[in-house]
C-alpha cells in the first residue's frame, strides 16, 4: 500500500492593519552633537534625520513590541487569539533564548501560536511580511503577525560619530491574513555576505564573557553597532534600486503603478537617491519617516507606514513598494496593499 | 540623480568611429574605451560633480580638493565614484575612494584603470 503525505494549500494574503508604538522620549540633534563634535547641520545634510526617540527603562523591548501589537490588534478588530503564527523581526532583545515572539504571547495571555524571532536586521520586517504570506499561501498559518521592534539606544555608542545620530527606538506590527486577491506581491530577497562587516554588532557574547571573567586582556567592550557608511550608502542606493525595481516587476508593476514608496528608513539621502535611481514620479508619495524619528531597524517600516496613514489617511489600501535592507547584508522587497481604514 | 550621460553623448570621449552600441558594452568592453585623455576625464568629472554636487563645473580644477576646496561630501563623494564607474566604464573599489583626495588624483586613476 501506498502511503502519501497529505499537504494543504491556502490563499493569498493581505495587511488587514498595521500599530505602533513610539518611545516617549523625542531627541532632537542639540542634544547629542556635543558628544560626537557634530552640529545639527551636518546631521541634517548627511541623513535629513532632525529628531529621534529614545525608549527609557520603561520602554522596554517587549513592552513596545507589546504596545505595537496591541494597536495592531485593535486596529484589525482582532483579538491575540485570533494570530496563529507570530514572528517578530529585531536584532535588540537582550535575551539570546527563549524568542521575544514567545514573551510578547505570554504577555498577551495566549501562549499557543506559533512564535519565533528573525535575525535580518533592518530588512527583518520585509523578511516577516514575505513569510507571513507564504505561511499563509502554504496553509501552513492563517493570521500572522508581523512585529519590528528595536532598541537599538541600548547597543548604540553615544560617543561614536558615525552612529549615535542615526539610530533610533520603536516598535510598528501588522496583521497579516488571507484575502481573495492578492494583498502582498512576491518577494525579492537575498544578500550580499561579503558585505558582512559593513554593519555589525562586535565583539561576540564569548569575548564580552572572557573580558568579564578576566579571561582576556582585551579592554572591556560591549557589542555596539557600528557600520561603514559610504560602503552601505553606495549597496543601498545602487543595489536595492534594482532589487526594488525586480519586485515591482516580479508584480507585474511598473513605479508608474504605485501609489506609495516606504523604504527602509535609514538616511533620506538613499531614500532619495534611491528614488531617483528609478526614476520615482513625483505622483508617488514616499515615507520620510527618518526625519523625526530616526533609523529605527527592522521597526522603521511598519512605523513609516503608520506614520503615513494617520498623515493621509486616502492612502488606506493604495499600492505600496516596501524595501528592507541592512546588516549582512542582506535584503528583502515587496508590493503590498496598504490595509483598510481601520 | 547623478547625471546618467546617453551614449550618442559620450560616444565621442571613446571611440573615433561614431556608431551606436549599448551602454553595457561600451562599459564591458575596455578594449574599445582606448585611452582616455586626461582632458576628457576632467571634462566628464566636471559635469558630473556639478549635477551630484551643485557645485559649477568652472570653480573644478585638477588641484582642488573634493573634501576641503569643493566641499563634496563623504555621501555625495559616493555618488560621484559610481557615475564616473558608469560613465569611464572602469571600477573604482570602496577603499580606493579614500586615497581619491583631489580632482587630479581621480582623473590620474581612472585615465590609468581605462588604459
Amino acid at each position: 500500500m501506498s502511503r502519501v503525505i497529505a499537504s494543504k494549500t491556502g490563499s493569498e494574503s493581505q495587511i488587514l492593519a498595521v500599530g505602533s508604538y513610539r518611545p516617549k522620549r523625542l531627541v532632537p540633534n542639540s542634544e547629542i552633537v556635543d558628544r560626537i563634535e557634530s552640529s545639527d547641520e551636518w546631521i541634517q545634510q548627511r541623513t535629513g534625520i532632525e529628531s529621534r526617540r529614545f525608549a527609557d527603562e520603561s520602554e522596554t523591548l517587549l513592552d513596545m513590541a507589546t504596545w505595537a501589537v496591541e494597536d495592531a490588534l485593535k486596529n484589525a478588530k482582532l483579538s491575540i487569539t485570533d494570530i496563529d503564527t507570530l514572528i517578530v523581526a529585531t536584532i535588540t532583545f537582550p535575551f539570546q533564548a527563549p524568542s521575544a515572539a514567545t514573551a510578547i504571547l505570554q504577555k498577551l495571555g495566549h501562549p499557543k501560536a506559533a512564535a519565533f524571532d528573525i535575525n535580518a536586521a533592518c530588512a527583518g520586517f520585509s523578511y516577516g511580511v514575505a513569510m507571513a504570506h507564504d505561511f499563509i499561501k502554504s496553509g501552513s498559518s492563517k493570521t500572522v503577525l508581523v512585529v519590528g521592534a528595536e532598541k537599538i539606544s541600548d547597543f548604540t555608542d553615544p560617543n561614536d560619530r558615525a552612529t549615535a545620530f542615526i539610530f533610533a527606538d520603536g516598535a510598528g506590527a501588522v496583521v497579516i491574513g488571507a484575502s481573495q486577491e492578492a494583498g502582498i506581491g512576491p518577494v525579492e530577497w537575498g544578500s550580499d555576505a561579503d558585505s558582512r562587516d559593513a554593519i555589525q554588532m562586535n565583539p561576540s557574547w564569548i569575548e564580552v564573557r572572557d573580558v568579564e571573567t578576566q579571561l582576556t586582556k582585551a579592554g572591556s567592550k560591549w557589542p555596539n553597532i557600528v557600520q561603514e557608511g559610504q560602503k552601505v550608502f553606495r549597496w543601498a542606493v545602487f543595489s536595492m534600486s534594482k532589487a526594488a525595481n525586480k519586485a515591482l516587476e516580479s508584480a507585474g508593476l511598473t513605479v508608474n503603478d504605485l501609489d506609495v514608496f516606504i523604504p527602509h528608513q535609514a538616511n533620506i539621502r538613499i531614500i532619495e537617491s534611491m528614488a531617483k535611481e528609478m526614476n520615482m514620479p513625483d505622483s508617488v508619495v514616499i515615507a520620510d519617516d527618518v526625519r523625526v524619528n530616526g533609523n529605527t531597524s527592522a521597526a522603521s517600516i511598519p512605523l513609516a507606514m503608520d506614520a503615513l496613514l494617520k498623515k493621509q489617511p486616502e492612502l488606506h489600501g493604495k499600492l505600496a513598494l516596501l524595501i528592507g535592507y541592512g546588516a549582512g547584508l542582506v535584503y528583502a522587497g515587496q508590493v503590498v496593499k496598504l490595509p483598510p481604514k481601520p | 540623480m547623478y547625471y546618467l550621460p546617453n551614449y550618442w553623448e559620450v560616444w565621442p570621449l571613446f571611440i573615433d568611429n561614431y556608431t551606436p552600441v549599448p551602454n553595457t558594452l561600451l562599459r564591458m568592453s575596455k578594449g574599445i574605451t582606448m585611452a582616455l585623455s586626461q582632458a576628457d576625464v576632467l571634462a566628464g568629472i566636471k559635469e558630473i560633480v556639478e549635477e551630484v554636487a551643485g557645485i559649477p563645473a568652472a570653480s573644478i580644477e585638477l588641484d582642488k580638493n573634493f573634501t576641503d576646496d569643493l566641499e563634496v561630501d563623504s555621501l555625495s563623494m559616493v555618488e560621484v565614484v559610481v557615475a564616473c564607474e558608469e560613465r569611464f566604464g572602469v571600477k573604482i573599489p570602496d577603499e580606493k575612494v579614500t586615497e581619491l583626495a583631489t580632482v587630479g588624483d581621480a582623473v590620474n586613476f581612472i585615465v590609468n584603470a581605462a588604459a
